[in-house]
């Protein structure tokens, strides 16, 4: 027995997978040996699209200003959904944690910085009541 | 005192956001249903949210104000859009993820109110949000702030909410802790939330001159469906 989502191998009287913490009913295991591999080569298909997708949504966000956050979004839950759907793709773990960084970052660096730069301190510049 | 400017507001957004994200893990940890990965999903999908959010929130309420010009960096924030764009995004993660929305809400429901208590804090050191003109116990006056009228005594609405909005994360705590934490907090917690936006917004300068302010319109809309939620589970128990 098989998880379908990260391929560990599971005995029947697990409620959960280990790795993954899938909930093991009938639906999420796979009886057979050849299914998984078939199910790992089309999950290895499914995180190159969820990976050219995300390449796509970053290239958006410099290139169609008018657009950044709809491509943010979009990357956004291409990257996340490779993450937790793929958990054995390395690319996508490593394309992930730099995503996150740079979030991190831009959040801290630009709230402050900017806020510091161009003299916005003492005042939400722009804030309506709420 | 040294002639540094220092991003009070800034400053308040980044510990709220931080709060948010460590209760969120703290409370996901018992939950058995999501893993290391889906938690961190769930934090980006709904922090994410929350600025995006607010800030299109206030680009639509002021439309006209900006010309149609819409400069993510530069446009402010509103409490309603990121709790709506925190739903929203929280919605999509459950239908993405197949999760229970239920226990996703028992999840990020709780870090909201104290959220926005900090964040009130913000305004109240630089002068947003302000209250009307006042001359009792508590009064405050702004020299310096670009937002408020200077040199006038003004009622501390932004520190009475971050108050209250205190108490009331107090409350869903101590129901947590109690393990008495269910529908019914959710729906009362919610309930409190909204009348005492609706409350404290008649207290408010920019409410001059309105019957109700969008706010108020909102939390009406919030107290409503709180009331739904709670009959509806009401029912369901007694079945």
């Amino acid at each position: 027995m098989y998880c379908k989502r990260c391929g560990n191998k599971v005995e029947e009287i697990w409620k959960y997978c280990p790795k993954c913490k899938l909930p093991l009913i009938k639906k999420n295991i796979e009886f057979s040996k050849e299914n998984m591999i078939k199910k790992q080569k089309q999950d290895k298909r499914d995180s190159i699209i969820c990976i050219v997708i995300f390449l796509l949504g970053i290239f958006g966000i410099f290139f169609l200003n008018n657009y950044s956050i709809i491509c943010f979004s979009i990357s956004l839950i291409s990257i996340v959904t490779g993450f937790i759907k793929y958990p054995n793709n390395i690319f996508i773990k490593i394309l992930f944690l730099i995503f996150l960084i740079c979030v991190i970052l831009f959040g801290i660096i630009i709230i402050i910085l900017f806020f510091t730069i161009v003299n916005f301190i003492l005042t939400c510049n722009g804030f309506s009541a709420g | 005192m040294f002639n540094i400017n220092i991003p009070f507001y800034a400053i308040a957004i980044i510990l709220a956001l931080l709060s948010n994200i460590i209760l969120v893990l703290l409370n996901s940890q018992k939950s058995k249903n999501f893993n290391n990965r889906e938690i961190i999903g769930l934090l980006l999908y709904e922090n994410v949210g929350i600025i995006v959010g607010a800030k299109i929130l206030y680009f639509i309420l002021n439309y006209e104000k900006l010309n149609g010009n819409f400069e993510f960096i530069s446009l402010g924030f509103t409490a309603y859009g990121a709790v709506i764009g925190a739903l929203v995004f929280v919605l999509l993660f459950c239908f993405q993820f197949k999760k229970e929305l239920k226990e996703t809400i028992y999840i990020v429901l709780p870090s909201l109110p104290l959220m926005y208590s900090i964040s009130k804090l913000g305004c109240f050191l630089v002068g947003c949000c302000y209250g009307i003109e006042y001359n009792g116990f508590g009064k405050i006056m702004y020299q310096y702030s670009n937002e408020t009228p200077n040199n006038v005594y003004l009622f501390p609405v932004q520190l009475i909410e971050s108050i209250l909005f205190l108490i009331i994360f107090i409350y869903i705590k101590d129901k947590q802790y109690k393990n008495k934490f269910n529908i019914t907090t959710v729906g009362n917690s919610l309930i409190l939330c909204g009348i005492t936006k609706f409350l404290l917004d008649f207290l408010r300068m920019s409410h001059k001159n309105i019957i109700l302010s969008f706010n108020q319109c909102i939390s009406i809309l919030f107290i409503i469906i709180s009331i739904m939620i709670l009959l509806k589970y009401k029912k369901s128990k007694q079945s």
